[in-house]
């Protein structure tokens, strides 16, 4: 019985948006382009959501980012989801 | 493989680099490697912040250091990119059947 | 030229190789369909259905919870998790 790969969830998001968890509190919903097996990934028109916390009250905000094309290095991927709703 | 060959086709370009540390730096590829590693020319820093920066123009960086890289969507075919990442998927999954 | 007990020799060193890259293969079979918590790195811990895993722990969770400090911050329908960021995969 032949399992399917954890990777195809990727395949099956190529010309789909997605959402991506990436190191650093940072966020990014695109549109799939491109991957590889090392999660490197390309998006088009992608919102990239950086999370902080304030320095004096702890206070947790975030800052958005727009970019029409970027190729994200896999290392810094966590998980990956369906972003169709985001 | 896919992207060392979809960096070798952006050879000449302008690409801005963001790296793990922040630092963002402009610049035009000059060469690539199947590490992902990179030449850049003619490199462009926000040298108020970072005068380490000022004396240098041409610059290895070591791909490890990149979180992202900014492209300019008039070199890139994304229609063959996303293609070229089917293949891809084909072919390792092929690749691992057969290892075992 | 080697002769016979040379080569039986030979054959079952390999022999003696082959069985840790089964044990890895029973337990990514084991584990596929199950309910199970991953954990990773960054302590965040995702609780579903196991869909897919491969060699590299990269794993594929249906009607997934990410738990954070104990509250759970979000549900996925269906979630990639890196490999490389995995701690543990333990079933339920």
């Amino acid at each position: 019985m032949t399992v399917a790969e954890p990777l195809d969830l990727l395949k099956q998001n190529l010309d789909e948006k997605i959402f991506v968890k990436l190191s650093g509190y940072r966020e990014m919903v695109g549109k799939l382009h491109g991957y590889d097996s090392h999660c490197n990934i390309v998006l088009g028109d992608a919102v990239e959501t950086i999370y902080s916390l304030t320095e004096e009250e702890g206070k947790l905000t975030s800052e958005q980012k727009n970019h029409t094309l970027v190729f994200i290095r896999g290392d810094s991927v966590i998980l990956v989801t369906d972003g169709e709703n985001l | 493989m896919l992207f060392f060959s979809f960096f070798k086709t952006l050879v000449d370009q302008e690409i801005t680099v963001e790296l793990k540390n922040d630092i963002q730096i402009v610049g035009t590829l000059l060469s690539v490697d199947q590490y992902l590693n990179l030449k850049l020319d003619n490199i462009q820093v926000d040298t108020e912040k970072y005068p380490q920066f000022l004396a240098l123009k041409s610059i290895f960086l070591r791909g490890t250091n990149i979180r992202y890289i900014h492209l300019n969507p008039s070199t890139v075919d994304t229609n063959l990119l996303q293609d070229a990442s089917r293949r891809e998927a084909m072919a390792s999954a092929g690749e691992k059947i057969a290892g075992r | 030229m080697p002769d016979e007990k040379e080569i039986q020799q030979v054959e079952s060193k390999t022999e003696e190789v082959a069985p840790t890259p089964d044990i890895t293969a029973t337990f990514l079979s084991s584990v596929t369909g199950q309910n199970v918590n991953v954990k990773l790195f960054n302590d965040f811990k995702y609780t579903g259905e196991l869909s897919s895993i491969d060699g590299y722990m990269n794993v594929v969770l249906q009607n997934a919870s990410e738990i954070v400090n104990g509250k759970v911050t979000n549900t996925y329908e269906e979630v990639f998790l890196r490999g490389n960021n995995v701690i543990y995969i333990g079933k339920m």
